[in-house]
């Protein structure tokens, strides 16, 4: 049983030592636990496991995966997710918002003043130095709290439950607050582990939440700025699966800072169809990397111009470009005076005790009481510093009482947090591990909302002190029981608004070139994999290596795959296509991006022993095609039919008829090798439909005349390039009637020389002009609609200077 | 004195350029001790967008921005400047540990507070090394600081080899302290990380030269180019001085300023910042005539 009584006693004595959420101190369940606990006692061990598997089967389909910080190998790992959640008492919940709530229009006057009359520095609150030296004090901004665009909208504030049973802070994140879109995810995934329990007790839901939150973004828009965009740094950074996430589930663009361009004083976005103003962006992308003119000059993430979109309050960024600022460490030595001056009132939440080391007095307390307090550094961390070998130590092993005012003021002291324990099952059951609370507020303008719920980490072990926000260990969903039963709510159907079929916004150029590319890849692997499953047919079935196994030898090394190893080749190709697909993960269904990885993972590492090698390569292409065929029914069945579609489309259109181009004139070029016409059937897997519509033996005129000019058979030359018609001509900009571009002249040409064709007259020239025309064709969609910029092969940000 | 003021800037790009954004700081400062009688900034290819703007530290910017394609970029900027700039009492300036408290302490948030020049920046980080260096040089805490900065002037100067040509803009300011050499603007940084070491603020200038020395006297260091020096403050009276250690002169009526901020990053002559598939070259030169 998942808690026997021998557990719990076992659970009180390692609970002992601190404020645990469920037992009180006299070994008793606390009452907002008594339900939970008996849900739990009375459940049997395996059927606790399988509500276990069931939440990690979710995330794990879902596509749920984090990266670990400082990783060199970008490895994404399952989302540990932990149970039961965490619950806190209705009542406690109400007093904790409430300081919450307070403590958000505290942070918002803080910053408005000092992106404003800095009077707080004026009338000696708060020492000048810890603005003048702040790295996000960003001077071309200085006064941008006189705009009416609101500067603070959604943030973050950590907190910890001490021995004394209150709730502090730990700190605020104000800049890109992580951890709203997990704990989304949690939420979903503990509702499938537990929905009796979460019903029971009446869990407040989280839907509503992020409804509100994106009325806020759109009315921020207003009527004339209905594109929202969620800004990212790009699917290198340890959080895009939750930026990705967060943009399918709000239904805004997510843009890196390359889809924008900042035209006069508004920013906007690179589409296919041109450019397209946007006025607000929620911004996932640290303030520093956002603009290399006016911020940090060797970002190469960023977007120039994008300060002068902000300064002219044509762009409104959700948080302001500076609002890291209040996540100084330092400030939370003057949290008291600084709220008098600033609301009036004290702070009911508390915040760790803190010293900044810029005084004297204080450097002499954190001297002397060293061992109790933790240093650190007073600022928040800067990019693009330089290193600095030998510099006063940030960690305070030296004397803190000899260092220099200078250097004392980038260093403070603070009380070492004592954490609450929260039950979470363990390799031996329950453990009360050490547990913090990051709880995400909103703002619009009706004031701030506490998100009803939270995301909770916990320790891996027992140790109190060990855990940090940074570090390791997993997470918990968290509940707040009410009494009444929560009403559903859901982003899908706000009321019942007038109802209106929308086409999907402008696509991004950046996503549709990721698209067009996927297709491509995608088509490519498979290509690739079924030359290969032909040349081990062969090879298996004892033909030996002779003029047709060398043709299509030379036509995989094309592909980057040598016959003789060619799982690294094959890996190479499927990575790619993972790899683009990674990029714009939300624009296509999980299932897809999920069929698409196990490819990946379907091809090993490194070449089985010779002896078994042939048979495995057989099986191994015949497992591949099977993944590659379920990822184009998705992509086919399942994407919306639209510009990004056709993108991708395009890109298979296009790729499939070059390799069947170059198929044909390798392998019937001059004088073609005994087997060709069946190995080209078999690469076009067109042998049934030949048998069917052929009564024939096979000849050089019947197999071209299936596999380049035949309109219906799907592998055929001409099927790709009417589907290629079809495509472009739906794309934006292209208007029937009009004189035809470049782009359409060739590929209306290349179908009538393709429809008009005789097989007799197909050779190998025939067929090259053809591929040259495909080729040509991907280079004026290319141009056209893809690129960033009309000439950069390599694109580079460089700042000049003199 | 009156100066007539020409700079030609000149990039040569290896592949067209387009989508640009530049920012420049190219026109002279309105200044105490500086007026500025005309002055004419004209950009070639014609911009797409021009905008002449104040920034943060009341540098006279000028922002620009291409959007079709370029294969050059010619900026000139035409002024006529007068200079009268007294001599600062620099003996009667508060002593060190006077000066580094009101510093510290200091409650003004303008553009000209202290408050914005102590402490590392991100190209001018602090450096131990030249903490010792500075702090042996300028002294006792209950020295003058006008003389102690005065002293670390001098000493720059004797120490270090003013050699064009051995670094660029990307030197970092631990390599020329290690060399001990370098061009205006790694003396410029070597001494502003000293300075803030030791709890004097202290700025970074860029500006112009008198090309021609007058009668008899040397031809100053970086005359033909655009130049770089510091700014130290010394206390509410005397407010900021302009320091010049690649030549070991206070800054007097011989030397122009443009652009002041940080650290080079906030009075970078031309800033850009656009996609190109090739490199770039530079070329510039200022002439500085004294005019009657």
């Amino acid at each position: 049983m998942p808690v026997e009584p021998a557990h719990l006693r076992r659970y009180a004595t390692l609970a002992r030592h601190s404020h645990d959420e469920m037992m009180a101190p006299d070994g008793a369940v606390r009452p907002h636990y008594a339900r939970l606990m008996a849900a739990l006692s009375a459940m049997a061990p395996p059927e606790f496991d399988r509500r276990s598997a069931s939440a990690r089967q979710y995330l794990s389909e879902a596509g749920v995966f984090h990266q670990v910080y400082g990783e060199a190998s970008e490895q994404s790992h399952d989302w540990p997710l932990g149970h039961p959640a965490l619950i806190i008492d209705r009542a406690e919940w109400t007093t904790l918002c409430d300081g919450l709530v307070q403590r958000a229009g505290f942070l918002e006057r803080l910053l408005a003043d000092l992106y404003g009359t800095r009077r707080i520095i004026t009338e000696g609150i708060l020492p000048g130095v810890l603005l003048g030296q702040n790295p996000e004090f960003f001077r071309p901004l200085a006064y941008q709290g006189q705009l009416s665009t609101p500067l603070l909208s959604f943030i973050a504030i950590d907190l910890a439950r001490g021995p004394d049973g209150r709730w502090w802070v730990l700190g605020d994140r104000t800049q890109a607050p992580s951890g709203a879109g997990f704990a989304l995810e949690n939420r979903v995934a503990t509702s499938k582990a537990f929905p009796d329990l979460s019903r029971a007790l009446n869990v407040e839901r989280l839907a509503g939440f992020f409804r509100k939150f994106r009325e806020m973004l759109f009315a921020l828009g207003g009527p004339d700025r209905a594109r929202i965009g969620l800004l990212t740094p790009g699917p290198h950074n340890e959080t895009y699966y939750e930026h990705a996430y967060l943009a399918r589930y709000l239904g805004l663009l997510l843009l890196e800072g390359g889809d924008l361009v900042v035209h006069g004083d508004r920013a906007e976005v690179r589409t296919v169809d041109g450019f397209q103003p946007i006025g607000v962006l929620w911004r996932r992308l640290d303030a520093d990397f956002c603009d290399p003119l006016e911020l940090f000059g060797a970002s190469r993430i960023g977007t120039p111009g994008l300060v002068r979109a902000v300064r002219s309050g044509a762009l409104t960024l959700v948080n302001a470009l500076g609002a890291g600022i209040l996540e100084t460490p330092a400030f939370l030595a003057f949290q008291t005076a600084l709220a008098q001056a600033l609301i009036g009132e004290e702070l009911k939440l508390p915040t760790i005790a803190t010293w900044w080391c810029g005084d004297a007095e204080s450097r002499g307390f954190v001297a002397e009481s060293r061992d109790r307090l933790q240093l650190g550094p007073a600022f928040p961390g800067r990019v693009g510093e330089p290193v600095r070998p030998g510099g006063p130590r940030q960690d305070g092993d030296g004397p803190i009482g000899s260092l220099s005012p200078q250097q004392g003021a980038r260093l403070i002291g603070r009380e070492i947090a004592a954490l609450s324990t929260t039950p979470v099952y363990g390799s031996a059951g329950l453990e009360p591990r050490p547990v913090t609370l990051r709880t995400f507020l909103m703002r619009d303008e009706d004031g701030w909302h506490v998100m009803p719920g939270g995301f909770a980490r916990v320790a891996d072990s027992a140790d109190a002190r060990a855990i940090s926000m940074q570090q390791g260990g997993g997470s918990i969903d968290v509940w707040i029981p009410s009494d009444s039963p929560a009403k559903p709510v859901s982003l899908l159907g706000p009321r019942s608004d007038r109802f209106a079929r929308r086409l999907p916004g402008a696509l991004p150029a950046r996503a549709a070139d990721n698209l067009f590319w996927l297709g491509r890849y995608a088509e490519r692997c498979e290509s690739a994999t079924r030359l290969l499953r032909l040349y081990a047919a062969r090879n298996s079935e004892g033909w030996s290596e002779g003029e047709l196994e060398a043709r299509v030898a030379a036509i995989l090394a094309d592909y980057g795959v040598d016959v003789r190893a060619p799982q690294r080749g094959l890996s190479t190709l499927a990575r790619q296509a993972a790899n683009t697909a990674s990029r714009i993960r939300e624009r296509f269904s999980p299932d897809a991006w999920r069929t698409l990885k196990a490819v990946v993972d379907l091809i090993p590492p490194r070449a089985a022993p010779a002896s078994e090698g042939e048979p495995d390569v057989v099986a191994l292409t015949a497992a591949i095609l099977t993944h590659l065929a379920g990822f184009a029914g998705l992509a086919h069945e399942n994407m919306y039919q639209f510009t990004g579609w056709r993108f991708m489309q395009c890109g298979r259109a296009l790729e499939r008829g070059q390799a069947t181009a170059s198929c044909v004139s390798a392998l019937l070029s001059g004088e073609a090798p005994g087997g060709a016409l069946e190995a080209l059937l078999t690469f076009a897997d067109s042998s049934v439909t030949y048998r069917r519509r052929y009564s024939v033996d096979l000849s050089r005129e019947t197999v071209i005349d299936l596999t380049v000019l035949d309109p219906l058979n799907p592998r055929s030359l001409a099927f790709q390039v009417n589907s290629l018609t079809e495509v472009i001509s739906a794309l934006p900009g292209v208007h029937l009637g009009e004189t035809p571009d470049l782009l359409l002249r060739r590929l209306a040409r290349l179908k009538v020389r393709l429809q008009t064709a005789d097989a007799g007259e197909v050779d190998t020239a025939f067929v090259g002009r053809v591929a040259s025309d495909l080729g040509l064709i991907s280079d004026l969609v290319t141009r056209r609609y893809l690129l960033s910029s009309p000439q950069a092969d390599t694109p580079d940000w460089i700042g000049g200077s003199v | 004195m009156k100066y007539q003021i020409r700079l030609d800037v000149n990039y040569d790009y290896a592949a067209a350029v387009s989508d640009a954004r530049h920012i420049l700081r190219v026109r002279p400062r309105e200044d105490a001790g500086q007026s500025v009688e005309t002055v004419k900034t004209t950009v070639e290819p014609r911009p797409d967008e021009i905008a002449p703007e104040h920034d943060f530290f009341d540098n006279r910017v000028d922002a620009v921005a291409f959007f079709s394609p370029h294969t050059a970029l010619a900026v000139r900027m035409q002024a006529t400047v007068t200079i009268d700039r007294p001599a600062p009492p620099l003996s009667e300036t508060p002593s060190l540990a006077a000066l580094t408290e009101a510093a510290a302490a200091s409650r003004a948030v303008d553009a000209a507070s202290p408050i914005h020049h102590l402490g590392a920046s991100r190209r001018i980080a602090d450096m131990p090394a030249i903490a010792t260096y500075a702090s042996a040089i300028l002294g006792s805490r209950s020295r003058a600081s006008g003389e102690a900065v005065l002293a670390l002037n001098r000493q720059i100067h004797e120490d270090f080899a003013y050699a064009p040509g051995t670094t660029d803009v990307a030197t970092t300011i631990e390599d020329a302290f290690a060399a001990r050499r370098g061009v205006c603007q790694d003396f410029a940084q070597v001494m502003i990380a000293g300075l803030r070491a030791c709890g004097v603020p202290a700025r970074y200038v860029s500006g112009f030269l008198r090309t021609d020395p007058p009668e008899g006297q040397p031809r100053l260091e970086g005359a033909d180019a655009m130049h770089a020096w510091v700014e130290a403050w010394l206390g509410e009276r005397c407010g900021w001085v302009g320091f010049d250690p690649t030549n070991a002169v206070v800054a007097g009526n011989d030397h122009i300023v443009v652009a002041l901020g940080r650290d080079y990053d906030d009075a970078q002559p031309i800033a850009g910042a656009f996609i190109t598939a090739g490199g770039q070259r530079t070329r510039h030169r200022a002439d500085v005539m004294p005019i009657d």
